[in-house]
C-alpha cells in the first residue's frame, strides 16, 4: 500500500483494502465469517479476545447493587481494592470533589461582590448639596461684659513684651500700650484665641412653594426647625385665603449651624429659590478689639495716677478724664458686641408659598403622579440594568473564555496522559 | 435501547432511568475490559468503571442523540475517568502490565505461543494504540462509535485500528 494511498488525497477518505480489513474485523468480531484470505484476522481477533480481562463475580455482584440504589454516594462499595468495604486508593479522587463544586458559587459570590462594589462607588448625579464654602468659626461661648473685662485685665498682666515693665506692671503702674500691640503681633495667647479666624457674618433668603393648605404646617415644620437649631424667630407673617398663602418668617440661627437649618429648610417644600450672603467683618472686629484693649490700658493708667495725685485739682482734672475713657469704653464694647453678634448669628429670610406649587388633588395621588412615579421606577430599573450589564458581560465574557480554557487545558492534559 | 435514550426531553425520568440500565447491563463488562486494557491494572479499573457509570448517570438526562450513539457517550465519560486515573498514577507509582493470563488446559502449545507473542506485542504498543485495542477488540465498538469517542473523524478512527493492527501482525510474526 502506497503512502499516498493511505494519506489519501483531498477526498481519497479510507483506501478499499483498508475498508474491507476494518469489515473483515467487524465480522469476526460479531462471530461471522470473514472473507477468504483473511482468516488471519479472525485469529488475530480470537487472540485478542484472550486478552481481554472479563469481570469477576464479586465485583459485578458489587456494582450492581450499586446501581440498584441509584449510584447513592453512601452506598458505594470498596471497589477495587480486592478487599470488600475497603475504599479503593483512587475512590476519593473519583468521587465528587468537594472544592469543584464549590467554584460556581464562589465565581457568583465574586461576581456578586464586584457588582455592589460598583454600584456603590458610582458617584450620584442628583447629588444637591451645595458646597457652600462659608468659613466657619468658633462659636462664642456667650461671656458677658464683666468676663470680657476678666480676660482682658489677666491678659493684660501676663503681658510678655513687657518684661521691662514688669516691676511697675505688677504695681499697676505706666501700662504701655505700645507694649500691648508688640504683644499681639508676637505672641497671640489667652483672649487671643478664637479671634486669629476670619469673623464673617452670613444672612441667607429661602423661597419654598408648596400647595396653599400646607402652607401653615410647613411653616409650623421651619419654626420648629429652627428652635432645635437653637435658633429664633425674630418675627413671623402669614396670610393667605383658600386659593393663595404666604407665609414670611425671619429667622436667626446660630452661624455654626446655618447650612444645617437650610437644608432641613429645603427638605419641607419645593425649593423655588435660594440666595445666601456673607461678608466678612474681620477688620473692623479687630479694630474694635484693638480700641477696646488700649482704653482698658487708659482705664488702668488714670486710675494708677488717681491714686498717687497730691492736689485735689490734679484728682479733678483725672477722674474727668476717667469718666470720659469709660464712656468710649461702653461704647467699645457694645461695638465689639454687635459685631459678635453679627458674626455668631445669621439671618435666614424664609418665604413660604402656594405660588407655583402643584395643584393639590382630594386623595393626593393623581394618574399624572402615578405616571411619574412609574418613569422614575423604569429609569431606576434602566439604571441597575445598565450598571449591572456593564459588570456583568465583561464578567461573563472572562468567566466563558476561562471555561473554556479550563476545558481545552483538561482535555490537553488528559491526552498527555497516552503520550508516554 | 437508542430510540429510548433518543426519547424527546419531555420524556418523563423514568424512560431514562430505564435507557440508562439497558446500557449499564449492555456495556458493563466492555467497559471494564477497555479500562483494564487501558490501565493494566484489574483494581484500578474497576474503580474507574464503577466511576464512570456513576458520572453517566448523573448525567444521563443530559444526553443529547445527536451527538452520536449512548454507547459511544458512555465510553468517552469511561475514557476521560481512565484518563485521569492514568495521569494520577503516573505521577505516583509505575504502572505494572497484567501478567499474561494462564493459559487454558486444554489450549494447544502453538495457540499458547502464538498468544504469549501476542501479549509481548501488546506490551510494545504505546498507549494510544493500546486504547484503540481496548475499544475495537475488548469493547467490541465500532469504528464510528471509535471516532466519537477520541474526538477524531470516523477515516482517521479506521486508519489508526488498521495501523495499529498492522503493527501487531509485524511484531507477532517477528516473534513467531
Amino acid at each position: 500500500m502506497r503512502l499516498a494511498d493511505i494519506r489519501g488525497g483531498k477526498d481519497a477518505g479510507v483506501p478499499e483494502d483498508v475498508r474491507a480489513e476494518l469489515a473483515a474485523l467487524d465480522a469476526a468480531l460479531a462471530g461471522e465469517e470473514v472473507p477468504a484470505g483473511m482468516d488471519g484476522l479472525s485469529t488475530l481477533v480470537a487472540d485478542l479476545r484472550a486478552q481481554r480481562i472479563e469481570s469477576d463475580q464479586d465485583f459485578a455482584a458489587a456494582l450492581d447493587n450499586w446501581a440498584a440504589t441509584g449510584f447513592e454516594r453512601g452506598e458505594r462499595p470498596g471497589l477495587g481494592s480486592g478487599a470488600p468495604g475497603k475504599p479503593a486508593g483512587a475512590r476519593g479522587r473519583f468521587s465528587a470533589s468537594g472544592p469543584r463544586r464549590l467554584f460556581p458559587v464562589m465565581a457568583a459570590v465574586a461576581t456578586l461582590a464586584v457588582i455592589v462594589t460598583a454600584v456603590t462607588q458610582v458617584p450620584s448625579a442628583t447629588d444637591d448639596q451645595e458646597d457652600v464654602a462659608a468659613p466657619q468659626r468658633a462659636e462664642l461661648d456667650g461671656s458677658s461684659s464683666e468676663d470680657f473685662d476678666r480676660s482682658t485685665e489677666d491678659a493684660l498682666s501676663n503681658l510678655p513684651g513687657v518684661a521691662e515693665d514688669s516691676s511697675a506692671l505688677k504695681d499697676g503702674r505706666d501700662v504701655s500700650f505700645n507694649a500691648l500691640r508688640t504683644f499681639r503681633s508676637e505672641d497671640r495667647a489667652g483672649f487671643q484665641r478664637g479671634q486669629d479666624e476670619r469673623q464673617v457674618e452670613r444672612d441667607a433668603q429661602l423661597e419654598l412653594a408648596t400647595p396653599v393648605g400646607d402652607v401653615p404646617d410647613v411653616t409650623n415644620e421651619a419654626i420648629q426647625v429652627v428652635e432645635s437649631a437653637n435658633g429664633v424667630v425674630l418675627n413671623s407673617r402669614v396670610s393667605g385665603t383658600d386659593k393663595a398663602a404666604v407665609a414670611r418668617l425671619e429667622l436667626e440661627v446660630p452661624t455654626g449651624k446655618l447650612d444645617g437649618v437650610i437644608a432641613d429648610l429645603s427638605d419641607l417644600a419645593d425649593v423655588k429659590s435660594r440666595t445666601e450672603q456673607a461678608q466678612d467683618i474681620t477688620q473692623p472686629f479687630v479694630t474694635t478689639e484693638d480700641r477696646l484693649i488700649g482704653l482698658e490700658a487708659e482705664r488702668v493708667n488714670l486710675a494708677n495716677r488717681i491714686e498717687d495725685a497730691l492736689t485735689d485739682d490734679e484728682v479733678a482734672s483725672l477722674q474727668a478724664q476717667l469718666a470720659s475713657v469709660n464712656r468710649r469704653l461702653a461704647e467699645a464694647r457694645s461695638d465689639l458686641r454687635r459685631l459678635q453678634v453679627r458674626a455668631s448669628f445669621s439671618t435666614v429670610q424664609l418665604e413660604i408659598t402656594s405660588a407655583g406649587a402643584q395643584a393639590e388633588e382630594d386623595d393626593g395621588w393623581s394618574l399624572g403622579d402615578a405616571l411619574d412615579d412609574a418613569g422614575k421606577v423604569i429609569e431606576v430599573a434602566a439604571g441597575v440594568a445598565l450598571i449591572s450589564g456593564a459588570i456583568l458581560v465583561p464578567v461573563a465574557i472572562i468567566a466563558a473564555i476561562g471555561f473554556f480554557a479550563h476545558g481545552a487545558a483538561s482535555r490537553r492534559a488528559r491526552e498527555r496522559a497516552l503520550d508516554s | 435501547m437508542n430510540d429510548v435514550l433518543t426519547a424527546p426531553a419531555s420524556a418523563v425520568p423514568s424512560d431514562t432511568e430505564a435507557a440508562f440500565e439497558e446500557l449499564y447491563r449492555s456495556s458493563r463488562d466492555d467497559v471494564l475490559a477497555y479500562v483494564a486494557g487501558l490501565l493494566r491494572d484489574r483494581a484500578a479499573a474497576e474503580d474507574v468503571t464503577a466511576t464512570a457509570f456513576e458520572r453517566a448517570y448523573r448525567r444521563a438526562s443530559s444526553f443529547k442523540p445527536e451527538r452520536g450513539s449512548p454507547r459511544a457517550w458512555l465510553f468517552g465519560i469511561a475514557r476521560n475517568a481512565a484518563l485521569d486515573e492514568l495521569r494520577r498514577r503516573k505521577r505516583h507509582t509505575a504502572l505494572s502490565a497484567e501478567p499474561p493470563a494462564e493459559a487454558a488446559a486444554d489450549e494447544e502449545a502453538e495457540v499458547a505461543l502464538r498468544r504469549a507473542a501476542l501479549h509481548r506485542a501488546m506490551e510494545s504498543l504505546s498507549a494510544r494504540e493500546r486504547e484503540l485495542v481496548a475499544l475495537k477488540f475488548f469493547a467490541g465498538l465500532t469504528t464510528a462509535e471509535i471516532a466519537q469517542v477520541i474526538s477524531v473523524s470516523e477515516d482517521a478512527a479506521g486508519m489508526r485500528v488498521h495501523r495499529t493492527v498492522e503493527k501487531l501482525r509485524r511484531a507477532c510474526d517477528e516473534a513467531g
